[in-house]
């Protein structure tokens, strides 16, 4: 059993939280169908975005230079970190360079992504996650298990617990209410204490050297204007060309993710506040290498949205920990072998194939499509169990030969009347576990149609 | 109404499992005056080994499928997932004409009835409460109907076929396009989500009352009637093929 | 170091790629001044907000009766009280804030402010209740026409509000007043 497979089952054995887990996803899903349909331009949106982002891809060297410039001219800082041990480094430099003691962070995936607050942990500078979902699950040490609903995972009683023990609410209270309330006048303290602010970026504009943040919270806002200095870490296929393309997305974006017509706050750095500094971080850990890739640079149109995750019913099914990867889902599982493909080869057969993600996908990744090519090249690379290569191997034997293939046919239809139940359904008829085998037919259809020409 | 000839195509698991299905399909054909072989030296499309990541073993059954379908109209087949496969995944050979021709011409059944022969009105009577199960491939790979993803205009090919029926009740479900965790080796090598996503689709069939679980796919319906049976329900499964065949007007 | 490695790699990757830029702009909305404002108040209030319409004349009588130490940041004034020098811990005692908002999107509720509008970037965020006085004509039908209006080129930083700070990471459970604003007023000209 691969370990998505293992995963899912543990997750799956607490009957009703999964039932829980996957209605509450399938609510976001049907919230974004609702207002999707709102807008009768929809498609002609996601096409536009898609070749918004395929032409930032194939110009994304002059588009990060002129992003760069546009940014310096505007008094910001711009640093490149070509993997995750340079961005740490660079980030960690900056807070030495400016003294700084106390950090809020929103949210980025690029740095859970280069495990910044592990490396930064380490140095003894402690990161306050600030987006409410992040700070329940840094208390917890815990992934995220969604890309935009990093604590979709827990129950209110759960966060509770932990507020309890961290933040000293009322044992037992589990309001969500109460516990916002509570996480709000925490975290305040902390972002009027801050001297340096962490961001993600959704959108860098090329054209204007802006950097956009969208949230619902107001998390990245109060970070950035309370702190002297503040830091934007981007991936480098964040880039965008021009900022009329900023309407396309910010359409797109918080309808597909979460079904609101647009998130409470889009932020867009320019320039440093008077007597401020900021920085624009660029990274590329790993993405450039598969920007020439004719089948998976596709997936560097993304835009985090986690729509694919929401509709799809594997990923409501086995939580988001189960893929075990910073980016769970449909797009974490073409994504996560990019970046290490041996320890990540099970993710691309964690899907049904249904193609539900790619339909959802506001810039169009074929995800499915990239799952099955996925499939191929693991098997190429002899990255799969040896015995699922040589049933494989036989199975195509089988099945590509007509006298052969009857064989098969005759066996199985033999088998299942034949062999004792017992025998039939030990442990290794996998299918049997939870599903009946067909009661077999007296014949075929291919030896009814013999018969049939017969007469 | 034009007669075509037809290479009829009945999916490995339909020939070995369900050849029910496979004689409705041709019994209906040859019902709406078409010409239909069968080419006896069938196998399979070759998808159980492609989308278990497995295509180079596949190449010699892709192979063997257009060897056996070259020449006809149209190739037919009650499986909306093997004539997605064929039509899209056999670009990996080599195109040569007699290539070219057969992803162009493989149609799943219902859309065969509905494009080619533009017919919907099967004459037939099927008094019973009928859930439509809109397999994944049919439905996002051959548009088969509009998938719930997409904002634009709603469709079923499946509906318009059936919702003639006299005495039929198509139910509406909770959820109207979600996968039922069959999914070819997915159903073995994830056991417990497809078990749990076979569940959950017959879950949402009973809650609305549904007698008969249809779909263009065996495949899902395999997966599903093996649930059901387990648990000893009562709900039943039934490929569309039998119902559009059972013209009992 | 980083800088020409990174770039040298995408030079050598983009090899394959086809640029591909045919957009067509959607036209200007076919709905009417009213249409976009009865859309706009529908948004902001499924977002949360109030909605106050009022004539010109009964703004500050209106904002002076319904909230006690408000502050408008309109009037010079009360500027003046906030200089740029002003502490956060002062800053963080505002409970009343008035801003000005010049653009409203009325798809989605959104309002634009830039810092020509902020004598502190931080007001909209920091103030327990955000109240924002809006002239009707200045509502737009979508994003793309806002994008099309503003110049990101005129600021050092601008925002689109829609709302009351809100975050649902609780069982998905909606609660307003997460850290910025717990409530939005408003006042449509």
């Amino acid at each position: 059993m691969t370990t998505h497979a293992r995963r899912a089952r543990q997750f799956l054995a607490n009957k009703s939280r999964a039932d829980w887990h996957d209605r509450t996803l399938w609510f976001v899903r049907q919230k974004r169908d609702r207002i999707a349909a709102t807008v009768p331009e929809w498609e002609n949106l996601r096409e536009q975005a898609s070749r918004i982002k395929k032409e930032a891809l194939a110009n994304l060297d002059v588009y990060l230079e002129q992003l760069e410039t546009e940014a310096i001219r505007n008094g910001v800082r711009v640093l490149w970190a070509k993997d995750a041990g340079a961005f740490n480094r660079i980030v960690l430099d900056i807070i030495r360079q400016h003294g700084a003691k106390n950090i809020v962070k929103s949210k980025s995936m690029l740095t859970e992504e280069c495990g910044l607050n592990r490396f930064l942990h380490s140095k003894g500078i402690e990161v306050v996650d600030t987006d409410l979902g992040e700070r329940i699950i840094q208390f917890r040490q815990e992934m995220p298990s969604h890309i935009v609903l990093p604590a979709i995972h827990l129950k209110k009683e759960e966060i509770g617990e932990t507020f309890h023990e961290k933040l000293g609410t009322e044992k037992g209270a589990s309001d969500p209410s109460y516990l916002t309330q509570a996480a709000r006048r925490h975290l305040r303290e902390k972002f009027l204490a801050a001297d340096m602010a962490l961001t993600g970026v959704n959108f860098a504009v090329a054209e204007t050297g802006t950097v956009v943040v969208c949230t619902n919270e107001g998390n990245a806002d109060m970070g950035v204007h309370a702190a002297p200095v503040q830091v934007h870490c981007m991936g480098i296929e964040k880039i965008i060309p021009k900022q009329e393309d900023l309407g396309i997305f910010t359409r797109l974006l918080a309808r597909n993710a979460t079904g609101q017509a647009v998130t409470t706050y889009t932020s867009h750095y320019r320039k440093p506040k008077p007597g401020g500094a900021m920085y624009i971080v660029i990274v590329d850990n790993g993405r450039s290498k598969y920007l020439g890739h004719p089948k998976y640079n596709d997936s560097l149109k993304c835009i985090r949205c986690g729509g694919c995750l929401n509709t799809c019913p594997v990923y409501r099914r086995s939580g988001g920990h189960s893929y075990g990867y910073v980016i769970p889902g449909p797009i974490g599982s073409i994504l996560a072998p990019q970046k290490d493909v041996q320890k990540y080869r099970d993710l691309p057969f964690a899907s049904s194939l249904c193609g539900s993600c790619s339909n959802v996908c506001p810039v169009k990744i074929a995800i499915h499509e990239q799952l099955y090519f996925w499939r191929q090249d693991l098997t190429r690379q002899k990255r799969t169990s040896f015995i699922k290569r040589f049933s494989m191997k036989a199975t195509g034997f089988f099945l590509s030969e007509n006298t052969r293939y009857n064989f098969i046919g005759i066996m199985a239809r033999w088998a299942i009347r034949y062999v004792p139940r017992g025998l039939l359904y030990l442990p290794f008829n996998v299918w049997g576990r939870g599903r009946e085998l067909p009661a077999p037919p007296a014949q075929s259809f291919k030896q009814w149609y013999r018969r049939r020409v017969k007469s | 109404m034009k007669k075509h000839k037809i290479g009829l195509f009945v999916p490995c698991y339909i020939d070995m499992f369900y050849p029910q299905v496979g004689i409705a399909t041709l019994e209906l054909l040859e019902k709406l005056g078409q010409d239909v072989v069968y080419p006896p030296k069938q196998t399979c499309c070759g998808q159980p080994l492609a989308n278990s990541g497995s295509e180079q073993e596949a190449l010699a059954t892709y192979r063997n499928f257009v060897c056996n379908f070259r020449g006809f109209d149209y190739i037919v087949t009650p499986s909306g997932s093997c004539a997605c496969h064929v039509r899209h995944h056999y670009a990996i050979l080599e195109q040569t004409e007699d290539v070219k021709k057969v992803r162009e011409t493989t149609c799943e059944l219902c859309e065969f009835l509905t494009d080619i022969l533009q017919i919907d009105d099967l004459k037939i009577r099927f008094p019973h409460k009928v859930g439509i199960h809109n397999s994944c491939h049919g439905l996002r790979g051959l548009g088969l109907a509009s998938a719930s993803e997409l904002i634009q205009p709603r469709y079923s090919k499946l509906r318009r076929l059936l919702e003639k029926a006299e005495g039929i009740e198509l139910v509406e479900l909770d959820r109207n396009d979600e996968c039922c965790g069959f999914g070819g080796t997915f159903s073995i090598f994830e056991p417990d989500v497809s078990v749990k996503m076979g569940k959950d689709r017959i879950d949402d069939h009973e809650r609305n009352g549904v007698e008969i679980i249809t779909a263009a796919d065996m495949s899902c319906l395999m997966h599903l009637e093996g649930i059901i049976r387990r648990q000893k329900k009562t709900i039943q499964v039934k490929h569309i093929a039998e119902i559009l065949n059972c013209n009992s007007l | 170091m980083s800088k020409a490695e990174i770039l040298a790699s995408i030079r050598k990757q983009k090899g394959t790629q086809v640029s591909i830029r045919k957009i067509a702009q959607t036209g200007g909305s076919a709905l009417s001044v009213s249409e976009l404002r009865n859309l706009f108040i529908e948004n902001l209030k499924g977002a949360g907000a109030e909605v106050v319409c009022l004539k010109r004349e009964e703004a500050d009588t209106y904002i002076a009766s319904a909230w006690e130490n408000v502050l408008d940041f309109s009037k010079p004034e009360v500027i003046a009280e906030y200089p740029a020098t002003c502490s956060l811990e002062k800053l963080n005692r505002i409970e009343h804030a008035v801003l000005q908002g010049n653009l409203g999107v009325a798809e989605n509720g959104a309002i634009w402010l830039e810092d020509k509008d902020l004598p502190h970037r931080i007001i909209p965020f920091i103030a327990q209740h955000l109240i924002f006085t809006l002239e009707t004509n200045k509502i737009i039908a979508t994003m793309q026409d806002a994008y099309q209006q503003i110049d990101l080129k005129d600021t050092g930083y601008g925002v689109f509000i829609s709302g009351p700070s809100k975050t649902a990471d609780i069982e998905q459970s909606l609660v307003y007043g997460a850290h910025g604003a717990r409530e939005l007023t408003v006042l449509l000209i």
